[in-house]
């Protein structure tokens, strides 16, 4: 029963995956790759975000720093030395989890509020930082001059969903991953285990640095020019968190289901923006008292709800719900057979 | 000679928790420590175990000092623990817990072997049929056998028990005193506990010490410190000594 229900698992998985990957070969229009483009970039990203976010429980709210890092890592290395792309988004993901190691060594001895406060502060720090450096182009920022059409970049970033996605579950089976998550159920407990928690906590913010480090190295070759405050922007480190939570921490695939959904949910606001902002304004006055509404605050504004119905309604996100559900079922079956 | 503490003093600002402390834990001589509540018997477990690193003082184990290492360095060299309420892994199932501290502090690197170790455990422990159930939904008694489970799978040289009996009842508790005989016994491990059971401290322990505002008053066999004046005046007050 358990091996089908896994096998059934592995199939939809396969399956899923080669429509995944045979959907640039059907004529599908750019604008609606970029949306899938978007999804994967956020996949990664969250699914990376939750082995330290997740399983640890250290609640990163800084994790676009190594977006940013990654995106000016890969395209310093190809722009100045002329190293091969792929090299450069590779060495990209090495140097963020580089940085991770030296900016979570530090930070991962302060807990909860306080931990989310200085991860939080690492965007701004390495904004300004890039802004005033002379080599990274200051404010102006990088023009990369290559040539990846954008069904190449659509399978790089799927690459590297799936791939984020593997390491999620490797960790999730491995004695590693009994590690972190002890830390997250009782640090103290997990020490007297003889869990050394200061160096595993650090494991889990390097490792979960690495594929945002390379996704950021693909952006730089998706958009062909970054700047500081394209790259390190505090609101994607908001939504990294915003859609893992939404999702549900506990297992690989809840950061991958809240990011798909609500990537979408953003994108489509983006396309019909125009018309929801043309019924909003037959609402009298309310073009006088917001004169510059615009999809982006839509989408802001949805996504506020969105985070506080979440806490008060699935504190578990998506993947808690349906087990709420599942456990209820099984009860109502259990009970049913006396 | 398994644990030396040294004169151990542990302030918190200007309150002294712990002052100059000094005892000698024998190999397989089970010991308890006894006090009345706030004496400082939880500060010295956390001593000992490295939560707390002491003010001055030393603590030596096994022939090496560990004095102000961390918890998990004096996990691994062999001192295991449990708390006065349990601190499990509440969303781990039963098994888990343990086959976390066998893979950590017991240093088996194989989950499979680590799932054996834990089973073994479990079944020593009588908690082999909740193998799969989440550790908050147990009861509050198995949830101190899963933390004793635990704390033996880490292979522990000596065990600090913290209030064992505290809510058992009668039969759980000369369940337990069993099992902690099989534990010093069978797997050669010295028990150190902090015990209010004084029946059950009375009846198994070989040695006890007494401690009284961070300091200790009495030490011997059971029998003599149950008739100092000092512990009886620490327990019921001046008139009675």
């Amino acid at each position: 029963m358990e091996t089908e229900k896994f096998k059934l698992k592995i199939t939809f998985l396969c399956v899923l995956l080669v429509v995944l990957v045979s959907v640039p070969y059907f004529g599908i229009p750019e604008y609606a790759l970029s949306v899938f483009i978007a999804v994967f970039i956020y996949c990664s990203l969250c699914v990376s975000w939750n082995v330290v976010g997740g399983y640890t429980g250290y609640l990163s709210f800084g994790h676009a720093a190594f977006f940013g890092f990654g995106a000016y890592v890969s395209a310093l290395l190809y722009t100045h030395t002329g190293m091969p792309p792929y090299g450069a988004i590779l060495l990209a993901g090495i140097f963020s989890s580089i940085l991770a190691t030296g900016i979570g060594y530090p930070c991962l001895k302060v807990k909860g509020p306080y931990f989310a406060v200085v991860t939080f502060a690492t965007v701004p720090m390495l904004k300004i930082m890039f802004e005033n450096l002379e080599f990274t182009g200051g404010v102006q920022g990088i023009f990369i001059k290559s040539s990846f059409n954008t069904p190449t970049i659509y399978l790089m970033t799927l690459c590297l969903m799936v791939l984020s996605a593997l390491m999620a579950v490797l960790i999730e089976k491995s004695a590693i991953g009994i590690g972190f998550t002890s830390i997250r159920e009782d640090e103290d407990a997990a020490e007297t285990i003889g869990i050394n928690t200061s160096k595993i906590k650090t494991l889990a913010f390097a490792l979960s640095a690495f594929f945002p480090g390379m996704v950021g190295g693909v952006f730089s070759f998706y958009k062909l020019y970054i700047n500081p405050s394209t790259v390190f922007s505090e609101e994607m480190s908001i939504l990294i968190v915003l859609f893992s939570l939404f999702g549900g921490t506990m297992r690989w695939i809840g950061p991958i289901i809240g990011a798909s959904i609500l990537v979408t949910i953003d994108r489509v606001l983006h396309i019909y923006s125009g018309i929801i902002i043309d019924w909003l304004e037959y609402l009298p006055y309310f073009k006088k008292v917001f004169p510059y509404f615009s999809s982006g605050i839509l989408a802001s504004v949805l996504f506020g709800l969105i985070l506080i119905l979440v806490i008060i309604f699935m504190p578990k996100g998506i993947l808690g719900w349906l087990e709420k559900i599942e456990l209820e079922r099984l009860k109502k079956r259990t009970s049913g057979r006396d | 000679m398994l644990l030396e503490v040294r004169s151990v003093t542990k302030k918190f600002g200007g309150l002294i928790a712990i002052s100059n402390f000094s005892f000698v834990l024998e190999k397989g001589i089970m010991t308890s420590l006894i006090g009345p509540n706030g004496a400082g018997k939880t500060t010295l477990f956390n001593i000992i175990n490295g939560i707390y690193p002491p003010t001055s003082g030393s603590i030596i184990f096994d022939g090496k000092d560990i004095t102000g290492l961390k918890p998990n360095k004096i996990a691994r060299s062999g001192i295991g623990r449990t708390f006065q309420t349990p601190r499990l892994f509440n969303e781990f199932t039963t098994l888990k817990n343990v086959i976390s501290a066998a893979i950590y502090g017991g240093g088996i690197r194989d989950i499979r072997e680590a799932k054996k170790r834990g089973i073994e455990l479990l079944d020593f422990v009588g908690l082999e049929k909740k193998k799969d159930v989440l550790a908050k939904n147990l009861l509050a008694t198995e949830k101190k056998y899963l933390e004793l489970a635990r704390a033996l799978a880490i292979r522990p040289k000596l065990l600090l028990l913290d209030e064992l009996f505290a809510g058992l009842g009668e039969s759980d508790t000369s369940n337990a005193i069993n099992l902690l005989f099989k534990i010093k016994n069978d797997m050669g491990i010295t028990i150190f506990m902090i015990e209010h059971n004084i029946k059950a401290v009375m009846k198994i322990s070989e040695k006890v010490i007494v401690i009284h505002h961070g300091e200790k008053i009495a030490e011997g066999v059971p029998k003599d410190v149950a008739q100092n004046p000092e512990v009886i005046k620490a327990y019921l007050g001046e008139e009675y000594a």
